[in-house]
């Protein structure tokens, strides 16, 4: 209601504005801060109202004669073009005035993607924007430190100055799977985000198989890729037996590093595994040799 | 004759009498004659079951002492919390396949309304004659039960933890699984278009995965748009490969330009078991002359899986997926128990069929 109010009344000083002559007007300092109260010189010789319209905000204030207008931290949050207009009656002159960002005090971080497979080259981004206090885009430049840690060491980037209030890097993924923790720091802020490298593709598939009675137990020997990081368990791990009567597959989960099935047995057959685009050996199990 | 009018309308009222009695007990399925042929001795069991007059149903087997109760009650009205549990029969189509004086070969097909659309059961019934009567020889139950015991389960399940709407912007979520559509392809059929092919989940984490196709006419216009709805397996652990399929019907292959896919996407707590075997998978015709993609699903974990349905995908010579197919399995799957199942293939399609695969979809309702 507050902000309709004071829509309408910008929209009948406008209109005053139009027909009326211009007074003189305000003196506002040159460089405004975000979030600094500021004391504006009135120059009234009887009362008038002073309006402040900026982005997100609108105030009215009746002003008497030597009084200066007080524009608190509140009204002044918002970095952006403000425009502070005071009427003496029907005349009414404008001063627009720029409320620049404070500081860089928040870090928004935004890392992508939040899994990776090991060995990728500049496959994390790392992305950060400094925001003032008053969730500004803190505009000018200031220094970052982005730092990827695992559980055996860390890398620190050297400070890196942001541009238009946003710096960003970009990382390769290790050779080890686990956690990384990527974290930017801008003074004594700082923000963090959990990556989850994870093994590639499996490497060496090996299955085995032993005959229990009229069933075949296969085994595959732990799942690891081709740098010895152990594929996630959970993954599928399709088994394939082929005999007489036709073709068996089990899609098994990898279930503490290895993947297990059973099935039928009843004669010569082959059997065969695969785990995504990776096949392994072939078994053949009973018959001629 | 004193009042000859009042007798015979006396008599003409009994006779309509009579016959609207034999009509209405014929209609409820009450024997009143002997009954003259195989087919209405099917007709008849088959109206007790749809009924659910057990012993009724059970009065008109010829082997009604060999057949455990609990066991023919099963079989017609299932159990487990199967998708029989869910349907009821519509109706059955009798056809005779031979006749002797005293025994037959019947073919029903049991056409059953069910909770995920219609499903049809053909069985062949032996018939022999006592007396004046046909029976139906039902075959004896041989499911072997597996013996008691525990089985230790290495359960592995994924859970998913977000900010919810409270989450800050600029804060870390989950991303969605990585999915690729690995194939696509689109046939033209009688009276529709399909568009198939094989999705594969390339990540870490199961992924809630459902394909989407929009159809393209020569204009450049979006003219279509349909999903894969049950025709693919939406949940997909790493590294695994469900086939989709998207009908589109009362369409020609020639109103298309191009087909845009769409996979949708989202991260999905769920569980890596049970694990079912699609065993003895073979390609064969059954009695009617249909081409048939058979096998036996398997049940590798201890808990009871209430309804499974089975999708089959078919490949060329060239490794390209020419027919995606489904079906719903009727039984519950016990463990470790054999349940067997079959898929039709179109013959023109079985013809070239050269490789296939079969997954399985199922659903747990204590797990779900």
């Amino acid at each position: 209601m507050r902000v309709a109010g004071g829509i309408l009344l910008m929209c009948s000083v406008f209109r005053v504005l139009s027909q009326a002559e211009t007074p003189p007007g305000l003196r506002l300092p040159a460089n405004v801060v975000a979030g600094e109260a500021v004391t504006v010189p009135s120059n009234a010789t009887g009362s008038a109202t002073f309006y402040l319209a900026g982005p997100g905000h609108v105030a009215k204030r009746n002003v008497q004669a030597g009084q200066n207008i007080q524009l608190s931290s509140a009204d002044l949050s918002i970095a952006g073009t403000y425009q502070a207009i005071i009427c003496y009656g029907d005349e009414c002159s404008i001063t627009n005035f720029y409320v620049a960002p404070d500081r860089g005090k928040e870090l928004v971080f935004l890392v992508h993607p939040s899994r990776i497979a090991v060995g990728q080259a500049n496959a994390i981004s790392a992305v950060t924007v400094a925001l003032d206090r008053f969730h500004n885009l803190a505009v000018q430049p200031e220094a970052v430190t982005f730092r990827a840690t695992t559980k055996e060491n860390g890398v620190s980037s050297p400070p890196q100055m942001t541009r238009n209030g946003i710096a960003w890097t970009r990382l390769n993924s290790g050779m080890k799977d686990g956690t990384v923790e990527i974290s930017v720091s801008l003074g004594q802020t700082s923000e963090r985000r959990v990556v989850q490298q994870v093994a590639s593709e499996p490497c060496h598939l090996h299955v085995s198989a032993e005959q229990k009675g009229n069933q075949v137990v296969l085994q595959t020997e732990p799942v690891r890729d081709c740098r010895g990081n152990a594929v996630p368990d959970g993954t599928i791990v399709t088994f394939t037996k082929t005999d007489k009567l036709g073709r068996s597959t089990v899609d098994a989960p990898i279930k503490k590093g290895v993947a297990r099935t059973e099935m039928a047995f009843g004669g010569s057959a082959t059997i065969s595994v695969a785990c995504g685009v990776v096949v392994g050996n072939d078994i053949r199990m009973g018959g001629p040799r | 004759m004193k009042y000859p009018l009042a007798v015979t309308l006396c008599a003409v009222t009994l006779v309509l009498v009579a016959l609207g009695w034999l009509n209405s007990a014929k209609a409820s399925g009450v024997s009143l004659h002997p009954q003259a042929s195989p087919e209405e001795s099917v007709q008849n069991l088959f109206r007790a079951v749809r009924d659910r007059n057990w012993p009724k149903a059970q009065s008109q087997l010829a082997n009604a002492d060999q057949v455990d109760s609990s066991a023919f009650v099963y079989d017609l009205a299932g159990g487990d919390g199967s998708l029989r549990t869910y349907s009821t029969l519509e109706g059955v189509e009798v056809s005779v396949v031979h006749q002797n004086a005293d025994d037959a070969l019947v073919r029903a097909r049991l056409n059953w309304s069910t909770a995920v659309g219609s499903v049809s059961d053909t069985r062949d019934l032996k018939m022999v004659r006592q007396g004046d009567d046909w029976k139906v020889v039902w075959p004896v139950s041989q499911t072997s039960k597996i013996p008691a015991q525990v089985m230790s389960v290495n359960y592995l399940r994924w859970d998913v933890v977000n900010r919810g709407p409270e989450g800050d912007w600029g804060t870390a979520s989950i991303d969605p699984p990585k999915v690729r559509i690995i194939s696509m392809n689109a046939v033209e059929r009688p009276d529709s278009v399909i568009v198939m092919g094989e999705v594969v989940n390339e990540d870490t984490i199961p992924a809630y995965v459902n394909v989407n196709a929009a159809l393209i006419d020569s204009k450049g216009a979006e003219f279509r748009e349909e999903g894969s709805f049950d025709k693919v397996s939406h949940v997909l652990l790493p590294s695994q490969v469900t086939p989709y399929r998207i009908d589109f019907p009362r369409l020609r292959l020639n109103q298309v330009k191009q087909v845009r896919m769409d996979a949708k996407v989202a991260a999905i707590p769920a569980s890596a078991d049970p694990v079912i075997g699609v065993m003895n998978q073979r390609m064969e015709t059954d009695a009617l002359g249909k081409k048939l993609l058979s096998g036996d699903l398997v049940n590798q974990s201890g808990q009871t899986v209430n309804i499974a349905q089975v999708l089959a995908t078919c490949y060329d010579d060239n490794g390209k997926v020419i027919w995606v197919s489904d079906g719903y399995i009727d039984r519950a799957l016990l463990p470790m128990t054999p349940q067997a199942f079959a898929v039709d293939l179109p013959p023109d399609v079985a013809s070239h069929v050269q490789r296939f695969r079969v997954m399985v979809n199922h659903y747990t309702r204590s797990a779900s």
